[in-house]
């Protein structure tokens, strides 16, 4: 399997993170990671990348352990951040240009242009990252995730703060990418886009997996015909919902 | 508690958490406990009064000397201006620094008034952030020539003085804040920045030997009338020439000109302040601005050097600093070569000891690791490890150490005509000061934390400062004196073959114990 995450433990100063989470990321398919705030995605993309150190468990991308091989795990790797971190006195432009040189990419001039024209960015590769929108930081990252044509994509909540163009773009470059048997990890918020685009749905609830498959096979096995309920369902959060909308009427 | 004084306790225990980004305690920050003004005061007060002590005391031994009051006006005067410097400086960092994380913008919608955020910003830096503490270079030497003297008056005239200085500060600190965006995109204005920055380095020293040759004038009409109009020293005129309505008249025009500069600073700031100065400045630029194409190229192993020249060329700080420890040598050489016109016999074994003297530059190649910023954590995402990003960003001194040992090798085939002395200048300048900078900065990526979220300014200061400056130092002392002893041995050519292999050493040294593995790692 592309991304194998083998009884994958973490703490933060005693807070479970994550907790036995076995699982695997095909290729070929678009992987949706679902939970609420602070279930354990994230931190499940960046043990992926080696970015944290789980507390035990092993991780394996495209065979390689990112812990022993980092260096050969993130040339195959493009990893978007859910917060946005990026040279603000740079332009995209050469920001770009350093991505280039430290994948040794081929011919990165057609390449960025090609991705800054897809997300409607082409204007905004000569200004200073600093001047750049929240929206437009978010592109910048994208495209700097996939200049290098990774083989793997993790993306954290991509589709944060990006306009319905470009998050259309995004979602269609995806699935483009998982025909082409690249491996797609990403995580959102957003179940109806979760829903749209994913093969495959892995739900996260306090740092163990709960539920994992596509979305009918979910819906038939809760029973339930929304995906929304299918979600709240799975983490049983759906008790904790009728009892906050209650208290809802109070307010 | 006044919702001025709350903001100013905030304020300033945020911008202390942003630039450390740990939960460690220390004697000086604890981050479960409110911010405490002595201990974030005491120790600077210390090392303020120092100076203020020293200066102050020979002041008025001369003035106990001579009987003239001028050495008093001198010292006092200058200690007055580098209060205004040291207050104007943090206002300006820490300013900037609230701009940097847009800590201003969640208070907007708050119900409280753009005063009382003011009010905030002004007071964090009066009690915490240095502006209180730079007090202690002036207070000190008051203190002094009331005693001596009997003066009551300059007490009154000194808190004026403070007082006008510290609005000064303000003023400048929020200026230079308000007018940086212009400055980032006009290469003109980054480089009188610069120029400004490193004379403002080497004040201190000049002033040193302005401060040797006018200490000796005891009476100038020319000095009184330029110190009568000059602040600060218009306001200590005026405690020990009281009658002088020149003095008194300069006070005033010169205490309300610094008002009006802070309230027209103010006015410029607090727009950045509020919406971050790339939104607040490139507004109204919007489509009038001209793109200039940039072609996106792989630059190889030059990559790495481009973006970080790049990024410290848009940082006028930051590039100030960097240059300064590049040109730091001649500093040392400068009062050798002041004064002696152009006589070969001295300029030549100076010129060979300042070839092997380059490893000052390794005392600022930290610049080019806090130049990373906040998006430091960019590079833990990368397939670089910790030697290849040291070796990468230290190429960033090899342009800058083949023109600086190119002047050098000039000076040097100027002045003996002998062309392999010149060809050993050179070698030695590149070999020094590209050896040093990738061994600090080896030694600085060997120590930063290897969780991204940890990493913040704190971290590079954590790495070692204190090994770093003296195998800095060791380097520049061994480097400067073995070029010294081959010159004197009139076999100066040999110098690099020496130079490259303790360069060698050195590095092998410290790259052995630090491991082949990415930031995470």
């Amino acid at each position: 399997m592309p991304i194998e995450f083998r009884g994958v433990y973490k703490t933060y100063d005693g807070v479970i993170a994550l907790e036995d989470v076995s699982l695997e990321i095909p290729s070929g398919k678009v992987c949706a990671l679902l939970g609420p705030n602070g279930s354990g995605k994230s931190t499940l993309m960046k043990i992926a990348l080696g970015l944290v150190k789980p507390d035990a468990g092993t991780v394996s991308v495209n065979g390689l352990d990112p812990f022993k091989e980092p260096i050969r795990v993130r040339r195959i790797v493009g990893y978007v951040p859910e917060e946005i971190t990026l040279y603000e006195s740079l332009t995209p432009a050469e920001y770009l240009s350093f991505v280039a040189s430290v994948y040794g990419i081929e011919d990165p001039e057609s390449r960025a242009l090609k991705l800054a024209e897809l997300f409607e960015f082409t204007e905004h590769m000569y200004k200073l990252g600093g001047e750049l929108s929240h929206g437009n930081r978010r592109k910048l990252m994208i495209i700097s995730a996939l200049m290098h044509d990774p083989k793997v994509l993790i993306f954290d909540e991509p589709f944060s703060g990006l306009d319905p163009t470009s998050g259309k773009v995004l979602k269609e470059l995806l699935r483009e990418y998982a025909s082409r048997g690249r491996t797609v990890l990403l995580s959102t918020h957003i179940l109806e886009l979760a829903e749209a685009i994913a093969d495959r749905v892995i739900v996260i609830h306090k740092g163990r997996v709960v539920a994992e498959g596509d979305v009918d096979e979910l819906k038939k096995l809760t029973r339930r015909k929304e995906f929304e309920d299918v979600f709240f369902e799975v983490t049983g959060l759906s008790k904790d919902l009728d009892e906050m909308l209650k208290a809802l009427k109070e307010v | 508690m006044t919702v001025t004084l709350k903001l100013a306790k905030i304020f300033a225990k945020e911008i202390i958490y942003r630039s450390r980004k740990t939960r460690r305690k220390s004697f000086f920050y604890d981050p479960n406990k409110p911010i405490s003004l002595w201990k974030n005061n005491l120790v600077q007060i210390i090392a303020f009064a120092f100076p203020s002590i020293c200066i102050g005391g020979a002041c008025v031994n001369l003035y106990l000397e001579t009987g003239s009051f001028l050495p008093l006006v001198l010292g006092l005067g200058f200690l007055g201006v580098l209060q205004a410097g040291v207050a104007g400086y943090s206002v300006a960092s820490i300013v900037n620094m609230l701009i940097e994380h847009r800590l201003i913008e969640p208070l907007l919608t708050r119900p409280i008034s753009i005063s009382e955020v003011w009010g905030g910003v002004i007071l964090a830096g009066l009690l915490y952030w240095g502006v209180l503490t730079s007090f202690a270079l002036v207070i000190p030497m008051v203190a002094l020539i009331v005693y001596v003297t009997g003066n009551l008056l300059i007490i009154l005239t000194s808190i004026l003085m403070i007082a006008a200085l510290t609005i000064m500060a303000f003023g400048i600190g929020f200026m230079a804040t308000a007018l940086s965006p212009g400055v980032k995109r006009s290469r003109i204005l980054r480089g009188v920045t610069v120029v400004i920055w490193l004379l403002a380095f080497v004040a201190g020293y000049f002033y040193y030997f302005i401060l040797l040759k006018a200490i000796k004038i005891t009476t100038s009409e020319n000095l009184l009338l330029l110190f009568s109009i000059l602040p600060p020293f218009n306001f200590i005129m005026v405690a020990f020439n009281p009658t002088d309505v020149r003095s008194a008249l300069s006070m005033i025009v010169w205490s309300a000109l610094m008002v009006i500069l802070l309230i027209f600073s103010t006015r410029r700031c607090w727009r950045a302040l509020f919406v971050g100065e790339f939104i607040a400045f490139s507004l109204p630029s919007l489509g009038v601005k001209t793109v200039k194409r940039q072609k996106i190229v792989d630059k190889g192993v030059l990559g790495f050097m481009f973006k970080d020249l790049k990024i410290l060329a848009r940082n006028t700080q930051r590039l100030s600093r960097f240059m300064y420890g590049v040109l730091m040598p001649i500093a040392f050489i400068a009062p050798v070569l002041v004064g002696v016109s152009f006589k070969p016999s001295i300029i030549a074994p100076a010129v060979a000891g300042l070839s092997g003297a380059c490893a000052t530059v390794g005392l600022s190649v930290s610049e080019l690791v806090y130049c990373e910023g906040r998006a430091a954590p960019l590079l833990y995402t990368f397939p670089l490890t910790r030697r290849k990003i040291a070796y990468e960003k230290s190429l960033v001194i090899l342009p800058i150490s083949l023109v600086y040992g190119m002047l050098l090798s000039a000076v040097m085939y100027i002045s003996t005509g002998n062309f392999l002395s010149a060809i050993a200048c050179l070698v030695n300048a590149v070999v020094v000061s590209f050896g040093t900078s990738y061994a600090m900065l080896t030694l600085i990526l060997r120590n930063l934390p290897s969780i991204p979220s940890e990493w913040s300014e704190y971290s590079i200061e954590l790495g070692g400062v204190a090994l770093r400056v003296i195998i800095s130092l060791l380097a520049i002392f061994v480097g400067s004196a073995s070029a010294m002893i081959f010159y004197v041995m009139d076999e100066f050519y040999f110098s690099p073959i020496v130079i490259c292999l303790g360069m060698l050493m050195l590095n092998l040294m410290i790259r052995s114990f630090t491991p082949d593995k990415p930031l995470t790692g």
